[in-house]
């Protein structure tokens, strides 16, 4: 961690440096510490490299599905697409794709990410936050990662 | 303020051309609210606002604006006249909408309920000499809200009702809280102290130290609260006629009759019962009482008027999103005082948490427990446990699974205000319900 997100309380409660990100969603509500533009930078392999690297697994695209405990720690998603990935080629697509995890576990087993030209700018996607609910605008921009040991499940 | 309304729809009578028709929709409300931390006042303060949606219709042409009103008839009839004029220029650009919807039947309603909120300190009041030693944080939200409906065919409605949220956590140490709600028309003392009652019995329960349970399925007691949160996902979509028509509700099986909910469960969307008026957006009248789930089966979806025009269908007053707006969940036998005994052993969930659909076509749902939720071991709180996740269907939930309703039920107001106060409501009981999933 070199710094979080978080205006002067939330660095002072972590000792580091930080983020001022306490934003709003209008006039009459308290600011509050939330991410604005949360983003992961390029790595080194194409998604064909890192394709072939996997004898067997699964491809998930596009988030449908999204929910996480109030500490950001048990999460599961739901994705509108995936595919096989059979010795490193994509193959059958799946019914209603969805992973869960800790977040901490979850990313400590990301053994690779993409390159620049797999990387996509996600929109500005909702955010929300906060009681009663502050929902407001965020940016997100990736590459396509590969994590290992990951908990995917199908629908009913 | 009703009369204020029609004053600013006089203004707009008498600025309208001979071609030109318009609808139009007041939001309005006062609103006083406190903060609290530590169980003392933080913030205080007052919210009155008025807006004014005006749609402007020329044959199948319309456009649309809101503007915010002063009560100040000099300054509105200003802010009118600019309005009308920005979208007559709108108005010029637009093609046909062939699903504008203009009720053609004009059906003119008032309602005002008596304002039995009580008085606002007293309230408040109330609030802090309850929670004095204890740390609390939250929220007073009340007062009136009023809506308004009118068109150029001369239909007026009108609503106004008061109501009020008393929304708080009450932290035992670090994230450890018990999370409630009390809303309703008019503050009763005693419910308040009953709540603090309750949340002392929980916060001796956080003396000990939270377990975690491992995954598997649990008998469970799901509170009013975290009953109206999975309500809520099947609101989402779930009852809307144009969401079953296009095959996107989470209750597609239950609508082709492939599958069926408990004959103990009944849901209704209860109009007259909420804090919402029984008009829509476009003037359309909602029935007081609309059946929905009957012995879980569905006996009506909402059916807006643009949908119903679609699909060539009677509506019933929907508004677009076609929502529930007052849910209401019918009773059971199962006495409070038999709960723990009832459940046996087992999971005593208050508080669901961010909800959503791991199979939205077959019903299932995922969620997480949030703030006070403990084991129950022989009719006993044993101890609390860590948030955990569960992962099941609407269709073993509330149907072959479900095993007791509870008699008393809850008033929930939903605690959103974006730009406004919300008008959604649930009256909705506890239950238990056998063979839980829980997965992480």
């Amino acid at each position: 961690m070199i710094r979080p997100l978080g205006a002067a309380v939330a660095q002072k409660r972590a000792g580091l440096a930080g983020v001022a990100n306490a934003r709003s969603s209008s006039w009459n509500r308290p600011p509050i510490d939330r991410m604005a533009n949360l983003n992961i930078e390029p790595g080194q392999h194409s998604f064909k490299q890192m394709l072939s690297s996997i004898e067997k697994g699964i491809y998930l695209r596009s988030n449908s599905s999204w929910s996480i405990d109030d500490s950001r720690n048990k999460f599961q998603f739901g994705c509108e697409w995936g595919q096989l990935i059979e010795n490193g080629e994509l193959t059958s697509v799946v019914r209603n794709p969805n992973y869960r995890g800790i977040s901490a576990n979850f990313w400590r087993n990301l053994a690779m990410v993409g390159d620049a030209s797999t990387a996509q700018v996600m929109g500005t996607p909702y955010c929300g936050k906060g009681e009663p609910n502050q929902c407001i605008r965020v940016g997100h921009a990736s590459p396509v990662c590969l994590f290992n040991n990951t908990d995917v499940f199908g629908g009913e | 303020m009703n009369n204020y309304f029609q004053d600013v729809l006089k203004i707009v009578d008498q600025k309208l051309l001979s071609d030109e028709k318009y609808t139009a929709w007041f939001s309005g409300e006062t609103l006083d609210y406190a903060r609290f931390n530590h169980a003392k006042i933080r913030q205080a303060g007052t919210v009155c606002q008025h807006n004014l949606e005006l749609d402007l219709i020329k044959g199948q042409k319309h456009a649309s604006a809101t503007l915010g009103l002063s009560k100040n008839l000099s300054v509105d009839t200003e802010k009118i006249a600019s309005t009308l004029a920005y979208l007559r220029t709108n108005l010029a650009h637009s093609t046909d909408d062939p699903y504008l919807m203009i009720n053609e039947e004009p059906h003119s309603t008032e309602f005002v309920a008596p304002n039995t909120l009580g008085d606002k300190f007293a309230i408040v009041e109330s609030v802090i000499e309850e929670a004095r030693a204890l740390d609390l944080v939250g929220s007073y939200i009340g007062g009136p809200i009023y809506k308004g409906f009118a068109n150029s065919l001369g239909q007026r409605n009108w609503f106004e009702k008061s109501s009020f949220i008393v929304d708080t956590s009450i932290y035992h140490s670090g994230d450890k809280a018990i999370k409630q709600s009390y809303c309703d028309t008019s503050f009763e003392p005693k419910k308040f102290q009953q709540k603090i009652a309750a949340a002392h019995i929980g916060l001796e329960l956080f003396k000990q130290e939270s377990i975690s349970i491992k995954p598997g399925a649990y008998r469970v007691y799901f509170s009013p609260s975290a009953v109206h949160e999975m309500l809520s996902m099947l609101n989402w979509g779930g009852f809307s006629r144009k969401s079953l028509e296009v095959k996107s509700s989470s209750l597609q099986p239950l609508w082709g009759g492939e599958k069926t909910l408990s004959p103990a469960f009944s849901l209704f969307e209860n109009t007259h019962a909420g804090v919402g008026p029984n008009f829509q957006s476009a003037g359309f009248l909602k029935p007081d009482k609309l059946p929905i789930i009957e012995a879980g089966v569905l006996k009506n979806t909402l059916i807006s008027p643009k949908t119903a025009k679609e699909y060539r269908l009677d509506h019933n007053g929907a508004d677009d999103e076609e929502q529930v707006g007052a849910i209401e969940m019918s009773a059971g036998e199962l006495k409070d005082s038999e709960i723990l005994s009832t459940l046996g052993d087992g999971l005593y969930i208050n508080n669901l948490w961010y909800l959503n659909f791991s199979d939205r076509q077959n019903g299932r749902l995922t969620g997480m427990t949030r703030f006070l939720c403990f084991v129950v071991k022989n009719g006993r709180p044993a101890a609390p446990f860590s948030v955990m996740r569960f992962d099941d269907s609407i269709y073993r939930i509330f149907g072959e699974n479900l095993d007791a309703i509870t008699s008393a039920r809850e008033m929930i107001i939903d605690n959103s205000t974006y730009e406004e106060r919300s008008t959604a409501s649930a009256h909705v009981p506890g239950i238990i319900v056998n063979n839980v999933r829980f997965t992480l």
